[in-house]
């Protein structure tokens, strides 16, 4: 199986030279010279000077690429024109709570998909089902800002008496500092909920439906009949025997959704005020900000390398039907 | 941009009754109490005085510490001892004389002095450095920036004698600490590691900055000044919201205490539906206005600048975009780049141009421009009259009047296009004059300087803000003559001619002055939110016994 | 004529009734109109009318064609008329089918049925809720908000419509190329895809809007070429799939045999063997690119001004939400609309196409 892992990984690096490709052809292309892409107006002479020399800027095209490779994989990107700090490290803040909200946002997609897809199909064309089927084909379709601000306004505001659910921020920016270790732990789930579900319920009504159309397929297989027949519970049935080849294509599902998931965090992120990377590339973008741009799309496609690999070894990992050489 | 406008929003944090240093009671210990929780959409820049990059760099700033010289505002700027004790001009106006206390220090213990003073002045006048303040330093003598007498007292050295006012806002700016920035890179100021956390010698300082989520303001514990500067707060807290619609609901919901800039239409609800929010104006902070490149063809005639101004209906657009369901007008008409709030400099007198669709196709008649082929747009020797109007990309309010404005100018026969820029990029086409037509915004400049804006331009030097570019040797000298005049009661009567002859010249379409709307939750008492400021004498504000909202 | 067809066939009293009942709401029709124009107004009066007309027809049409009043049983169908069946008896997918062509109907119909003008400042009052004039309500500007969806949605339809088309020429050329020349050539090209296909779809084009800023009406070809260009992928791999299995099959081997040359045979013959999963999926990608065509929107940086798509419309409405959340409300809700149909109709598509599924 390392092998296999091994394979997947060296597969990665010209992953990775072809993206960095892509981002010099892309600033290579863009209208305007390049050179001042890295500059504001205000940028004083020796600094200009500094990057300049940094990515060679006034040498050919060759001479740039390299440059621009080595720096990036040296995850030096620079220095951001507007904050005036090494872009890596803005990124370096900003990550974590993406990843955080990722995961919350996986925590939301799967669970919910699985379950909801499995009680579809055991209940095949009966109201749950239907009633599930309408509501995850809307959710799929919603787009995700309406989606957010729906629920921030219905959720966190119109509710506030009942429900205390906050509508921006990672933690409550007043009183955390107060907090003892297990108050602010529920502090900063309480933030994660929202921005969470907000990003996580369209994809969740999406796997639910593949879930179901998975499960459905297996059902009908004869190992299932078998297990029946041999006078199993159907709940053993269904978790021990049907469940576990039903997930196999959902793992596939979640490697190649890794992209869409941070795709999807730039709006939630705005919405919510969570300052997390979508949020900063969004910021970056306004303000005209290159390096920051640039670091944060190469940031963001290693995530997803990085995701995607994850989920091809957790894929080898769980179908034993895989070989491994 | 506008360099002299963040140096004037001079926010002091004085400007209570100013005691003598020494007098204050000396256990007078005020217990503080609840946490003021403001948002806005930006995150500061930098919290190096001499490089801000917000206006919120410089509220902040300057709600946290004390300026040389304090500012209140009314009508007129009324200077009031900060930093500095008392300050005396010579007879001949060309030298300041400053006294500075000689009890505050930063916060490490190190007192702050005059040489505080003239480091930072060093590095406004260095290049290097890049500091928008670098004018200030433009009419001070090379050694006399300022020439440091003694550990308190300091002398600025002007090479000519100008309007007083002018000269202590040239004065003006916020020491930081030499000690800890002497053997820092020029260069790279803004980056260093300190930039963001500057040592305070004023009643607050910054306790924690989480880029992009929040700031963490706290009273200094390290204060030495007099008591009545301490603050009565247990600490301010600054949220980074970008969403409009985020911070409005989180201000209704009590979330946050302090919003900015909330628009008409809000405004009006939130009186109907949320009495515990007190809704302040700022007035006339900042205008917006139309610019011609006076270099095109199309507007060199001063007939048809006129015309396009008689054709726009800025009434209407103020009543559409600025004023409320109920009635009430958040803007008035502007004549000029000089703010109403400086009453008895303003010149009041003038009366705005009437819209007048018909008077406004005869003057473009008169001048040459008739639809001769009957296509809706008027023409002149084959060249039809259209142009294209850019503006701000994201400002809302900008964006619909260009709208307007377009749809006003279809009535005279004159075509526009409209663009949207990045900000970054559209002031730069402004400052390099390549633009047809500009809708673009000032802001409020306390201090009279219409040179900013208006001087031509000098040998090999452009001037900057001034986009046109306009040029009237004969409004230079009168301006001249303004600027020399030592106090502002006997310029006014030279600035109101100043606007009277701009306005007859119509170089910009003037729109409007803008009140600003801020709301903030009405525990708070004892708040100063002004024309210079939303923050101003942030010690003084605070939040009745039976009203506290965060007990700690 | 209500009631001349039973005169005709000999019923008296049912056809003379029903003449009278015509007459009488005829009448009333007459009289009421201008009441109810004087209330509505004539214009949207009028666009009522025909909204009733051209629905009522649709109706009539697509029942018709969902549910046929006999099914000829016992002859021999044709894989398309066995396609054909299937799709009909899917109700969501026929669901599915109605919306688009619902949609695509209402959009070329769009300056008859929409009663105002879109860009006609002070059409009504300025933000004014939803009311029996402005079925929609008006914005700050007071320009009716229906008025403008229907115009939005000639923008965001057309924006999917040609991304998609984009995308599905060049990843079928792509994947055809790739599978039938095989070697080298293929390994490049899916090397290449896959690529593409990990990087995340909205920051890439954010990357690509901030590098390559342009304005004007020439902005909105740049939005369809960049969301075009980041979605052929998956039909790339589909195509490859189907020409893959394709290429073994007899009558490629006779056309091999015959001498025709390879590009005629990729053209003339794979491809349009290969190209019904990529309908189905083009459904669903017109589905998902309006979706990021209305989040680049609502970032700002979509398709500039003055272009209004549903998206553009949804930004301008992000500030008055609280105030007059119909602004942003209705387009929203017309992109939901709008991609659940394809959706549906993909999912339609799809299981007629499932030899699995049907019977």
């Amino acid at each position: 199986m390392w092998r296999y892992v091994t394979r997947k990984l060296l597969l990665a690096i010209p992953l990775l030279f072809c993206v960095v490709t892509l981002i010099f052809v892309l600033i290579e292309l863009s209208p305007g010279d390049a050179a001042d892409k890295f500059f504001s107006p205000d940028t004083p002479p020796e600094v200009r000077q500094n990057i300049v020399a940094k990515y060679h800027l006034d040498e050919p095209a060759l001479v740039r690429y390299l440059a621009l490779l080595r720096n990036l994989v040296a995850f030096d990107f620079g220095r951001s024109i507007g904050q005036e700090r090494p872009v890596v490290d803005i990124v370096a803040e900003a990550l974590p709570n993406t990843l955080l909200l990722s995961a919350v946002t996986l925590l939301v997609i799967y669970p919910t998909g699985i379950i909801v897809g499995t009680i579809q199909a055991i209940r095949q064309n009966r109201p749950v089902d239907t009633a599930a089927s309408v509501v995850s084909l809307a959710l799929y379709s919603m787009p995700d800002f309406w989606l957010a601000m729906l629920l921030q306004l219905l959720v966190s505001f119109y509710l506030r008496d009942f429900i205390d659910l906050p509508s921006s921020g990672i933690v409550d920016p007043v009183r955390y500092d107060f907090m003892s270790a297990p108050e602010q732990l529920v502090d900063r789930a309480k933030h994660l909920v929202l921005p969470g579900i907000a990003m996580g319920l369209a994809s969740a009504g999406g796997t639910a439906r593949y879930v179901r159309s998975s499960m459905l397929e297996i059902i009908r297989q004869d190992y299932v009949r078998t297990a029946r027949a041999k006078g199993l519970r159907e709940r053993t049935v269904i978790v021990r025997h049907a469940l576990r080849n039903a997930l196999l294509p959902v793992v596939t599902l979640m490697g190649l959704s890794v992209p869409y998931l941070f795709s999807g965090a730039v709006i939630v992120e705005s919405v919510f005020a969570w300052p997390g990377m979508g949020r900063l590339i969004v910021q970056a973008i306004y303000t005209q900000d290159t390096p920051l741009v640039i670091g944060c799309f190469y940031v963001f496609t290693l995530l997803v390398v990085a995701g995607n690999l994850l989920a091809d070894v957790a894929y080898a990992w769980i179908d034993p039907r895989i070989s491994f050489d | 941009m506008q360099s002299t406008f963040a140096l004037l929003v001079a926010i002091g944090c004085a400007g209570g009754p100013a005691s003598p240093p020494g007098t204050d009671a000396p256990d007078a210990q005020s217990a503080t109490r609840d946490t003021l929780v403001i948002a806005d959409r930006n995150d500061i820049g930098t919290l190096l005085s001499i490089l801000p990059q917000t206006a919120t760099d410089a509220d902040l700033m300057e709600a946290m510490s004390l300026l040389p010289i304090a500012n209140d505002f009314d009508c007129s700027i009324k200077k009031l001892p900060g930093l500095a004790k008392s300050w005396e001009w010579s007879e001949d106006g060309t030298i300041l004389k400053m006294e500075l206390r000689d009890d505050l220090t930063w916060e490490d213990g190190v007192k702050v002095t005059a040489d505080d003073i003239a480091f930072t002045y060093s590095l406004v006048a260095d290049p290097t450095v890049g500091s928008p303040y670098i004018n200030h330093v433009e009419h001070m003598t090379p050694d006399g920036r300022p020439k440091v007498i003694d550990a308190t007292h300091v002398e600025w050295h002007f090479t000519h004698a100008y309007d007083r006012d002018t000269q202590a806002s040239h004065a003006n700016l916020m020491p930081i600490p030499k000690h800890i920035f002497e053997n820092a890179d020029r260069a790279t100021l803004r980056g260093h590691e300190k930039a963001n956390q500057p040592l305070s010698y004023g009643p607050w300082r910054l306790a924690k900055w989480e880029p992009n989520q929040r700031l963490l303001i706290e009273p200094n514990p390290n204060f030495t000044g007099p008591e009545h500067y301490r603050p009565r707060l247990n600490r301010v807290i600054y949220r980074v919201i970008p969403e409009y619609a985020t911070r409005l609901i989180e201000l209704e919901s009590g979330n946050i205490d302090l919003m900015n800039d909330i628009g008409v239409a809000d405004a009006d609800r939130l009186r109907e539906e949320h009495p515990e929010i007190r809704l302040v104006r700022r007035g006339w902070r900042s205008m917006d206005f139309i610019g011609w490149n006076l270099t095109n063809p199309l507007f060199e005639d001063l007939r048809v600048r006129r015309a396009l101004a008689m054709a726009t209906d800025v009434q209407g657009m103020i009543a559409k975009l600025l004023t409320s369901k109920g009635g009430e007008a958040y803007a008035r008409q502007a004549i000029g780049t000089i703010t109403p709030a400086l009453c008895g400099v303003h010149n009041d007198d003038i009366k705005p141009l009437a819209y007048d669709v018909a008077a406004a196709k005869k003057l473009l008649a008169d001048a040459g421009w008739t639809d001769s082929d009957g296509d809706g747009v008027v023409d002149k020797g084959g060249t039809k009259f259209e142009f294209t109007l850019t503006t701000t990309d994201g400002n809302k309010r900008r964006a619909d009047a260009s709208v307007l404005f377009q749809d006003q100018m279809k009535q005279v026969g004159v075509s526009v296009n409209l663009e949207k820029l990045e900000a970054n990029t559209f002031f730069t086409s402004l400052r390099e004059r390549r633009f047809e037509a500009g809708l673009a915004g000032w802001s409020a400049d306390l201090v009279v300087d219409p040179s900013v804006v208006w001087a031509c331009d000098k040998e090999g030097n452009r001037n900057e803000f001034n986009y046109g570019p306009y040029c009237n040797p004969e409004l230079d000298t009168l301006v001249q003559k303004g600027l020399s005049t030592p106090n502002l009661r006997d310029s006014a009567p030279i600035w109101r001619e100043v606007q009277q002859k701009l306005y007859d010249d119509q170089p910009y379409l003037f729109l409007w002055w803008m009140d600003e709307i801020v709301g903030i939750n009405d525990r708070f008492v004892n708040t100063t939110i002004d024309i210079i400021t939303p923050y101003k004498n942030l010690h003084e504000w605070e939040v009745p016994e039976d009203k506290v909202k965060y007990a700690r | 004529m209500p009631g001349l067809g039973h005169l005709l066939a000999g019923e008296l009293l049912v056809g003379v009734g029903l003449l009278l009942l015509f007459g009488v709401w005829a009448c009333a029709a007459v009289r009421g109109f201008p009441r109810l124009a004087s209330i509505m107004g004539t214009h949207t009066l009028l666009s009522l009318i025909t909204w009733v007309i051209v629905g009522f027809v649709l109706w009539r049409v697509a029942y018709r064609r969902a549910f046929p009043r006999r099914l000829s049983d016992g002859e021999i169908h044709s894989n398309r008329q066995v396609f054909y069946r299937a799709l009909r008896a899917h109700r969501t997918g026929m669901a599915g089918l109605f919306g688009v062509g619902f949609l695509v109907l209402v959009t070329a119909l769009t300056p008859l049925v929409a009663p105002f003008d879109p860009i006609a400042i002070d059409a009504g009052p300025r933000a004014h809720p939803p009311s029996l004039v402005w079925w929609m309500g008006t914005d700050e500007f007071g320009r009716d908000v229906f008025s403008r969806v229907l115009y939005g949605g000639r923008i965001s339809l057309s924006i999917g419509f040609l991304a998609v088309f984009l995308a599905a020429t060049v990843g079928t050329t792509l994947g055809a190329v790739s599978a039938f020349a095989g070697g080298l050539a293929d390994r490049v090209i899916m090397f290449v895809t896959d690529v593409l296909l990990s990087l995340p779809r909205l920051v890439l084009l954010l990357t690509i809007v901030s590098l390559f800023r342009v304005t004007g009406t020439s902005g909105m070809f740049l939005v369809v070429a960049i969301l075009g260009l980041t979605a052929w992928m998956g039909i790339a791999r589909i195509v490859r799939g189907e020409v893959l299995s394709l290429k073994q099959r007899d009558f490629v081997q006779a056309a091999r045999a015959l001498g025709l040359s390879p590009t005629r045979i990729l053209f003339l013959h794979l491809i349009p063997n290969a190209i019904a999963p990529v309908i189905v999926f083009c459904s669903l990608a017109i589905g998902a690119t309006m979706l990021t065509e209305a989040a680049l929107s609502f970032l700002g940086l979509g398709v500039p001004p003055p272009t209004s798509s549903w998206g553009v419309m949804v930004n301008d409405g992000r500030e008055p939400l609280r105030s007059a959340p119909w602004i942003a409300g209705f387009p929203s809700l017309a992109i939901m609309l709008a991609v659940l149909s394809f959706n549906l109709l993909g999912d339609g598509l799809r299981d007629a196409l499932d030899p699995k599924l049907r019977g």
